[in-house]
């Protein structure tokens, strides 16, 4: 049932996500288009304001389209799961872990995509035959220096593991705030923030605490420190993962209050 | 085997009892109305079977289990507000069905669609009121399922409207399954039930058969309503 | 048929009053093929179980037989017809009776109102 409920989250999310990665897209294009048109000519008046705005909006875009992605994953766990359907998608014959996973998978997903859209953003932006040029140098040295340098390449699938966590994590810290704010009459929304700010709060302190437990080896190699880093770090999400799961189940299990 | 079994099931919010040690039993075959004015415990009831609120004591069986997955499997529920994803297709919303319950005939969903003209091409949001309610009555009724649960499917509508919905549940009327349709509207659903609950306060103050009840009083139901319910 | 229902009477009790009228008016002729339970049903918006229950009474009663493949008919005894001919009109005029006797009629009045009010009926009315 899990994978029916991914198909089914997938489709539904696609309907808002892929507009708005779209737009990004189309939007660095037409910035690109402008910075070039516009370099080193002069332009009516009219077609310029277009271009600067457009340029403006690009620039906005790329700053906000992070925070558009974790608003749109907030309000579809909460449209789908706490307010009206939630009466349809709790009486599935499905579990609710299943519930919680097809959303954080799918949420962790556009997550995903939205960063690659920014990158692509910014390289569609920058797009000119001196940058491909000096793009594929700098994607050929990378090559050359993970294959040469011993630790590089673990050092940067480590960080891309964490970042994928860290965004599963998020997810599953949104998902909690908002199943124990909607588990009251009153103030959802409201609650559902100090939630979630409640929960920043948990962590930084969880962290501290674990910090001057753990003792740092100031005799290490630089590769065993990293390491000992991202072991404490992946330790730590998955830590604050599993409680926020476990928040959400039993929020969603035991406390729903559907109006 | 009982289909639907509540054991002094109770459930409070915060110092209010919406259900206080209430004893029912349905049995399979039956169409049972769950009468009671506003507030009197229906929709807790019927959420308590669906497994979205948890009882806070006492327990509720459906087929001899507790609400969870496999309960879920075999109850169709109609709840009280509109709630089908509006921004769907009918024809989305078939494959939703379709993937999700196994007991979903979708071809009686389409005979049922078609029957009232409503495009299946259409986003849910621009049906009209009256064909969204429809839509989703029509989910709901086309799973073959063992228990339904309507909560309030015939309240605030029209006449020709409750009737159409009245003839939906008999003609998906199956022996095996029993329905529990819950409303304040006595008379209108009196003709179609074999047995009725009258809930007060959250108690169960009386659980016959239609035509006993009828025959012994020598009154409808909607009159021996109205004098259980005096204000 | 027309299909109400009214007072405190078990619904099947009045189904049954419904489809006796029918079969003693020849509105339902002898050995009509009536439709199945749950047409019926729809068609008098009642639940099935109440139309099953109603029918088995017709059928105790000698109105209605069921063959087992086929479904159920009107009986084609027309002592059976006649039976409940009588029946319903004892009862018709058993009301009218008590009605007429709340209003305070003696017998004789009586034959004298129903004299006229025939003669009224048959004067083109």
């Amino acid at each position: 049932m899990l994978g029916k409920l991914i198909k089914h989250e997938l489709r539904a999310t696609a309907a808002t996500m892929l507009p708005i990665l779209g737009v990004m897209l189309l939007m660095s294009v037409l910035t690109n288009v402008g910075a070039r048109v516009m370099d080193g000519r002069q332009l009516p008046a009219a077609l310029e304001v277009v271009f600067v705005l457009v340029i403006i909006l690009f620039f906005v875009g790329l700053v906000a389209i992070g925070f558009v992605t974790v608003y749109m994953m907030v309000r579809r766990f909460r449209d789908n799961l706490l307010r009206d359907e939630g009466y349809i998608m709790h009486t599935l014959p499905v579990s609710v872990h299943a519930q919680i996973w097809s959303k954080v998978l799918v949420s962790a997903l556009w997550y995903a995509v939205t960063g690659v859209t920014v990158v692509l953003s910014v390289l569609l932006v920058a797009f000119d035959v001196e940058t491909v040029k000096i793009l594929g140098d700098f994607f050929g040295e990378l090559f050359r220096a993970i294959v040469r340098e011993d630790y590089l390449g673990e050092i940067l699938l480590e960080v891309l593991l964490l970042m994928i966590l860290a965004s599963v994590v998020l997810s599953l810290s949104l998902d909690a705030a908002l199943s124990v704010g909607h588990s009251f009459a009153k103030r959802k929304m409201l609650l559902s923030e100090l939630t979630f700010v409640g929960l920043l709060i948990l962590g930084s302190v969880f962290t501290f605490t674990l910090d001057g437990m753990v003792p740092s080896l100031p005799d290490a190699r630089f590769i065993s420190d990293w390491r000992l880093i991202c072991a404490e770090q992946a330790g730590i999400l998955i830590a604050e993962g599993a409680f926020c799961y476990c928040v959400t189940a039993f929020f969603l299990r035991r406390r729903l209050n559907l109006e | 085997m009982t289909i639907l079994e509540c054991k002094s099931l109770t459930k409070s919010y915060g110092d209010v009892r919406a259900l206080d040690g209430v004893d029912i039993t349905i049995e399979p075959g039956r169409i049972v109305g769950l009468l009671g004015p506003n507030g009197s415990g229906k929709t807790t009831l019927i959420k308590l079977a669906n497994g979205l609120l948890v009882p806070s004591g006492g327990e509720i069986l459906i087929n001899g289990l507790a609400p969870g997955v496999e309960t879920k499997k075999i109850v169709s529920y109609l709840p009280e507000r509109p709630c089908v994803p509006d921004w769907m297709t009918a024809r989305a919303l078939l494959g939703f069905y379709g993937d999700f319950y196994e007991d979903f005939d979708r071809s009686a969903a389409e005979d049922m669609l078609s029957r009232l003209g409503i495009d299946t091409g259409a986003k849910i949001r621009h049906l009209s009121k009256g064909n969204r309610e429809k839509v989703q009555l029509i989910m709901v009724m086309a799973r073959r399922a063992l228990l339904y649960l309507l909560d309030e499917p015939i309240g605030g509508v029209d006449p020709a409207a409750r009737d159409y919905i009245l003839n939906t549940i008999i003609s998906n009327y199956n022996p095996a399954a029993s329905a529990v349709i819950s409303t304040h509207l006595i008379s209108d659903v009196e003709r179609v039930l074999d047995d009725v609950i009258f809930l007060r306060e959250g108690k169960a103050v009386l659980a016959a058969p239609v035509d006993e009840l009828r025959e012994q009083q020598g009154k409808s139901v909607d009159q021996i309503f109205r004098e259980v319910f005096r204000c | 048929m027309e299909w109400r229902f009214e007072g405190g009477a078990p619904i099947y009790a009045q189904i049954v009053g419904t489809v006796k009228l029918a079969i003693a008016s020849g509105e339902l002729p002898p050995g009509e093929r009536l439709p199945g339970v749950r047409e019926l049903a729809l068609e008098a918006g009642v639940n099935p179980n109440t139309m099953q229950r109603a029918l088995t009474e017709l059928e105790r009663e000698g109105l209605v037989y069921s063959q087992r493949t086929a479904g159920r008919f009107v009986t084609d005894s027309a002592e059976a017809v006649e039976a409940a001919r009588r029946e319903l009109a004892d009862g018709t005029v058993k009301t009218f009776l008590t009605a007429m006797r709340r209003l305070g009629f003696e017998r004789e009045e009586i034959l004298n109102l129903l004299e006229r009010e025939e003669n009224h009926d048959d004067s083109g009315m």
